[in-house]
């Protein structure tokens, strides 16, 4: 039993991990871009972040998978992670560029001012001066998302995915017996109080103390 | 030869006028404060003047160089170039909080050399590696001098210097004013002051 847990626990964190690391520097670029981007093109993200927003992910995760290829056969992708990871991915990223967005408006405009008239380069600022203020203001967010995220990853089971909580549901089935939901649940407390761990003490290392 | 010289210039935000046709010029190595009751546009003319701010018509040479030219601005590399040539210490002085004393130096110009002899001039050798947020107002100011003259503009301009200080450093800021004054650095203060004002060597130019 274990072992399949184990395994189930693997697919979860695989999950996990691949939208994380895309969502979180796309979210960024999202944020940007929208700060820096003409009305029209401002319009389109905010537009994009609201559907993205406003829609439940099991809607998304359908839709990308079961809907899209009956509009374009071309977009039929088999790999049903795949499918299911990149509809977490579109969907994270919407709250992440949020977030960093809430991140942005509090960086103070005196800021800008100082990087400009000292001329330091953009790329410099935006990474050595802006993102470490914004993530100071914005890190208990992202964290929250974060382990939301570890949550929802459970919803990829919609497409067929056999992850954590489906391997339980699955033991639980055929041995009539609750104890892996038990771990299960056991194990998702563990991903996520060490996820919030993490952001603890990243958390603390943004003091600038 | 003058060092700044704004003719006929004018800044309005929107509908409301700021100042109209206003003439202002430096000497080169001059000191001159500028004064003036609050919302004058004290601060908005030193924005104009270090490129924070465009300017609605008018001229503005610095160092002889045209940065605008009734009204149309010099190309933006040329601006770089002349704005080059000013550096400015804002009300609030403006450090980038998430950067040591340090770091506040490096990621303008990283030059060890120069930022070890500048730290220990201005007494903030062995605050090199604290934060902002953790030294005194008169440090942080005299921070942002130091970071002002990393890039070695020869115009310093101050947006009320003494707002933020309490009596002792003051004093502190006239003596460092005259100071970098005397290694020919052109000045223009701010300031609301009267008192701080009688105590520097200037022109003073009032702000109508
Ligand atoms: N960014 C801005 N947008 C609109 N109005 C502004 C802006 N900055 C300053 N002002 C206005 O311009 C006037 C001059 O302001 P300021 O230059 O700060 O005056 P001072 O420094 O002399 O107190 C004030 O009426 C102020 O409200
Ligand atoms: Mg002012």
């Amino acid at each position: 039993m274990f072992i399949e847990l184990l395994k189930g626990l693997l697919v979860t964190l695989e999950l996990f991990a691949v939208c994380w690391v895309f969502s979180i520097p796309f979210g960024l670029l999202l944020c940007f871009a929208r700060k820096n981007s003409l009305k029209f093109f401002r319009f389109l993200i905010d537009t994009y972040i609201w559907i993205m927003r406003g829609t439940p992910l099991l809607l998304q995760i359908f839709f990308l998978f079961y809907g899209l290829p009956l509009i374009f056969p071309a977009l039929q992708v088999n790999d049903r992670f795949l499918v299911g990871a990149f509809a977490f991915i579109l969907n994270y990223v919407a709250y992440f560029a949020e977030i960093f967005r809430g991140g942005l408006k509090n960086v103070d405009k005196g800021q800008f001012e100082s990087i400009k008239v000292l001329k330091i380069s953009k790329l410099k600022a935006v990474f050595r001066i802006i993102i470490p203020q914004m993530l100071r203001v914005c890190l208990p967010s992202i964290c929250n998302e974060s382990v939301a995220l570890v949550k929802d990853t459970a919803l990829i089971f919609s497409i067929g995915v056999i992850e954590l909580l489906t391997t339980a549901k699955n033991i639980v089935n055929s041995s009539a017996d609750i104890f892996a939901y038990v771990v299960a649940a056991a194990m998702y407390l563990f991903i996520c109080s060490l996820v919030n761990l993490a952001f603890k003490i990243f958390e603390k290392r943004l003091k600038f103390e | 030869m003058n060092m700044i010289d704004a003719i006929n210039i004018t800044k309005r935000f929107d509908n409301s006028m700021v100042f109209e046709n206003l003439n202002f010029s430096v000497e080169k190595g001059e000191i001159v404060t500028i004064v003036g009751s609050s919302g004058r546009g004290k601060s908005t003319l030193l924005r104009c003047l270090v490129g924070l701010e465009k300017i609605d018509g008018g001229t503005i040479i610095i160092d002889g160089k045209k940065l605008v030219e009734d009204g149309v601005y010099a190309k933006s590399r040329d601006q770089s170039k002349i704005l080059s040539e000013v550096g400015i210490v804002f009300q609030n002085y403006n450090l980038f909080p998430n950067l040591t004393v340090r770091g506040n130096l490096e990621i303008v110009k990283n030059d060890g050399k120069k930022i070890d002899s500048l730290l220990r001039r201005f007494g903030l050798y062995d605050r090199a590696s604290a934060y902002p947020g953790k030294i005194s107002g008169g440090q942080k100011q005299r921070l942002a001098i130091i970071r002002a003259m990393m890039l070695d503009p020869k115009i310093i301009f101050f947006d009320e210097p003494t707002s933020a200080l309490d009596e002792d450093n003051r004093g502190e800021i006239v003596k460092l004013i005259n100071e970098l004054n005397s290694e020919q650095y052109t000045i223009v203060v701010v300031a609301h002051d009267m008192q701080f004002v009688d105590c520097l060597n200037s022109k003073i130019y009032e702000m109508q």
